[in-house]
């Protein structure tokens, strides 16, 4: 047992998810555990004065036969200050102060080899690689999440140190002090060197994580925050079925960190593979029953946002010009009216709009029989209030579709490009196309294929892409000849006309 | 032990398990594993059917479910060198990019998930003549080994060859495997090494292990006689040995790059691309095993059923 003195220093505010396991895993290497309890300013505008969940039940009844833990209950105007609040009670005998978050965990053996190795090398701060994991206890964040320096927990301490600010965090001497040169030992050295590391329990259960998501929204970096994340990441990939359907979601954002991709590198995944520290071990069970519980009060997250009542109001913004140019004013709009005018020419005069959203296309298109047609929910909610004088018709594309063999002309812009099985959709629609098919803004590539991706508001959808050849033989296939093929922002318009 | 990985589809299946036999015939028994990453069900279920203790077949699948990050890599933005292969191979250059990225993963996958002590990447076209121990005599205990081309240097293909690569599970060689995954794995456009070390796929990168990990890499050059197509030339033949820098060394294995056999007969080469000339016709040692290799790829073909296509 180390000769060491160390104190564990912890702020926390409605954090009882993993708290008492990692008060367990501390005691009894610590000499003091000290504790500020309470909001910050933010969670105070909303109310809040102190934890409402089990975090001062399980603090304030901590068993502590040795009497080492010092709790203060309080307000605070943010983090530096909460990390302040507690150091007052700060033993001038102790030798480390080591800052711990309640979701963060060491193994026993860990705690006492960092010290060993500190005070043997000399060092006087040390950060550590986090293990964090993500929607459970199987798979971990990796890249970013993994990188040295992100965490720094533990400091050399002398009588009258204080904290200097908790990002990062970093603890200064008072002038009387004596310090001993600072010498720093990095997560990465730790870790290879020694094989010790933080086991993060962060992005665990789903309120944990949308009270993270939530705050650092408001408080941290709402522009670097992925819009919608907690519905459109967590829920979505704890729902997920398989491995392949997690894969799909951390695509979307190249992983599963909230930070914007771009903004960061990736930050997918990995299973884990080692052992959780022995007091989480001992609650695995009674943690995944609360994950459980938790998730039950959340519906399945739909892969088609189509599909979500949630998508109306945004679909009548972007018909409205508020989230990007109106349908006459886009860099599109030219191709597809082309494409139309050929049709018209040509002597099409019915023409149905399959997947027709809030009908920008009927409103600006005149001088022909327009019928619109989607979901039930998106007519009755969209599409008739956008554009109430004109002809709707409510479908769903996995029900029947011999409706569609009553017009000239079908334009699916946008439409079959948003579908998981691209192909069945194209044949299912050309088996009932009369004349002209034209599918409007759709990815051709080599090889056919979908993925998740966003749409409106964030919300999920999929995307696909149909492989070059097969735009091609598809339609042979049910007596089309594609007549042209246009670029158009990234994507192509096709004009198909059946012989 | 020594663990020992290669990887094929089931296009270098015959190359991959003749690479085996090679082992079996020159490695004391008991002392390696070839673990064997199959890219396709075939590959995996004929490599699966082997019941042996010194061969395990490990699918594709089970590194990419280990680890997002590599499944990822079958969609980042593939680099100019890879489109220009998939260009001229007529394969999807993300693909290219995939298997490229392949070695340093299965290395990086070894010796820090799973933990193995050590591991030694070979590629599926290798053929032994003796024993590692060789190898590992040079080695000594240095965490990472690594050889040369042994041609006039190319900066295009750098001064390494990715045929043989070896980490000891240490600090040194945890860093620097992973060092290397993060290279391929990452996206060109935010890797500050690729302009200069990424033109030759994994295998320029290389060159920079010496320089970051230092005396922790060994480069296995002094006593291990290696050959191959692109090397042959620049080697001298003497009582069965090759001579290299005029000192005589053991052939402890050949790289045999771009060979293709044709009927009853073999090539050396896809389309003449050896610009050192012709390797069969340089020296009667050279032609001896060539004809060697050929012969072992007939019978390792018929001893695992796999057809000449």
């Amino acid at each position: 047992m180390m000769n060491k003195k160390i104190a564990f220093g912890m702020i926390v505010f409605e954090g009882d998810y993993v708290l008492e396991a990692c008060l367990s895993q501390v005691y009894p290497y610590a000499s003091q555990i000290l504790i500020a309890e309470g909001p910050v300013k933010f969670w105070q505008e909303k109310g809040r004065s102190t934890s409402t969940d089990r975090t001062n039940q399980i603090i304030d009844n901590f068993p502590d036969p040795e009497n080492k833990i010092k709790i203060v209950h309080g307000q605070f105007s943010e983090k530096d200050d909460q990390c302040s609040a507690y150091m007052q009670f700060l033993n001038d005998d102790i030798d480390y102060l080591w800052n711990l978050d309640s979701d963060e965990i060491f193994k026993g053996e860990d705690i006492e080899k960092l010290i060993d190795i500190m005070e043997k090398g000399g060092y006087t701060s040390a950060d550590v690689k986090s293990c964090s994991f993500y929607g459970g206890f199987d798979r971990y964040i990796g890249g970013f999440e993994e990188r040295k320096g992100n965490f720094h927990r533990v400091f050399k301490v002398y009588p009258g140190s204080k904290w200097l600010t908790h990002r990062p965090p970093t603890v200064v001497h008072d002038p009387s002090a004596d310090p001993i040169p600072s010498k720093h030992i990095d997560g990465d050295t730790l870790w290879y060197r020694h094989g010790i590391r933080m086991y993060h329990y962060s992005y665990v259960f789903p309120k944990q994580v949308a009270n993270k998501i939530e705050y650092y929204e408001a408080k941290v970096s709402r522009d670097k925050c992925f819009k919608n994340y907690f519905e459109t990441i967590y829920l979505t990939w704890v729902q997920a079925d398989d491995d392949e359907q997690k894969f799909n979601v951390e695509m979307i954002n190249d992983g599963v960190h909230e930070f914007i991709k771009g903004t960061r590198p990736h930050t997918f995944t990995k299973r884990f593979e080692g052992s959780h520290p022995s007091e989480i071990e001992k609650r695995l069970e009674e943690y995944r029953n609360r994950i459980d519980d938790e998730m039950s009060s959340y519906s399945k997250v739909g892969l088609e946002c189509w599909k979500s009542d949630q998508v109306y109001e945004h679909m009548l913004d972007g018909a409205n010009g508020k989230l990007w140019a109106k349908l006459e004013n886009s860099s599109h709009w030219p191709v597809l009216k082309q494409l139309l005018d050929f049709c018209k020419s040509n002597g099409a005069t019915s023409f149905c709009d399959v997947g027709c959203g809030a009908g920008a296309v009927g409103h600006i298109y005149k001088d022909v029989e327009y019928t619109g047609a989607d979901l039930p929910g998106i007519v009755q909610n969209v599409s008739r209030k956008f554009s109430p004088d004109l002809n709707f018709v409510e479908f769903d594309i996995d029900e029947d579709v011999s409706f569609l063999s009553n017009y000239d002309c079908l334009v699916l812009g946008g439409f079959i490009d948003v579908m998981e099985k691209p192909i069945e959709v194209l044949e299912k629609i050309l088996a009932s196309s009369k004349k002209y098919v034209v599918i409007h803004r759709q990815h051709l590539g080599k090889g056919t294929k979908s993925w998740l991706t966003t749409s409106y508001n964030n919300m999920i959808s999929y995307q696909s892409q149909i492989d070059t050849d097969e735009i091609i033989s598809i339609p042979k296939k049910y007596g089309f000849t594609v007549l042209n093929i246009t670029p158009v922002d990234g994507q192509y318009s096709i004009l198909l006309e059946k012989k | 032990m020594r663990n020992l990985v290669t990887i094929s589809d089931k296009a270098y299946l015959e190359k991959g398990l003749t690479l085996y036999d090679s082992l079996e015939n020159t490695q004391k028994p008991g002392s390696f594993v070839l673990h064997y990453i199959c890219l396709d069900d075939d590959t995996y279920e004929k490599v699966s059917s082997i019941d042996k203790n010194s061969i395990k077949a490990i699918h594709i699948s089970e590194l990419e479910n280990d680890n997002f990050e590599l499944r990822n890599i079958r969609n980042i933005s593939p680099s100019r060198e890879a489109i220009s292969n998939g260009q001229a191979q007529n394969r999807d250059p993300r693909h290219i990019q995939f298997c490229w990225a392949l070695a340093s993963y299965s290395c990086y996958y070894f010796i820090n998930r799973v933990g193995l002590e050590n591991i030694y990447y070979l590629d599926a076209d290798l053929f032994f003549y003796k024993d590692l121990q060789l190898f590992d005599d040079e080695l000594g205990d240095r965490s990472v080994g690594i050889v040369r081309h042994r041609i006039d240097y190319l900066a295009s293909s750098g001064e390494f060859n990715v045929g043989i690569v070896y980490f000891r599970n240490d600090e040194k060689g945890r860093r620097c495997s992973d060092w290397w995954k993060r290279q391929l794995a990452s996206n060109p456009e935010d890797n500050p090494y690729h302009a200069w070390y990424g033109q030759c796929g994994d295998q320029k990168y290389l060159e920079l292990f010496p320089l970051i990990f230092g005396d922790s890499v060994a480069i296995v050059d002094d006593s291990v006689g290696h050959l191959a197509p692109w090397n042959a030339t620049f080697h001298d033949y003497s009582d069965d040995k090759v001579v290299w820098n005029g000192k005589k060394q053991e052939l402890l294995y050949f790289h045999f790059a771009h060979f293709k056999i044709n009927g009853d007969s073999y090539r050396t080469s896809y389309n003449n691309e050896w610009i050192w000339g012709a390797p069969e016709d340089f020296h009667g040692f050279v032609k001896n095993k060539y004809d060697n290799y050929y012969t072992s790829t007939i019978k390792s073909r018929k001893n695992y059923g796999l057809n000449d296509e």
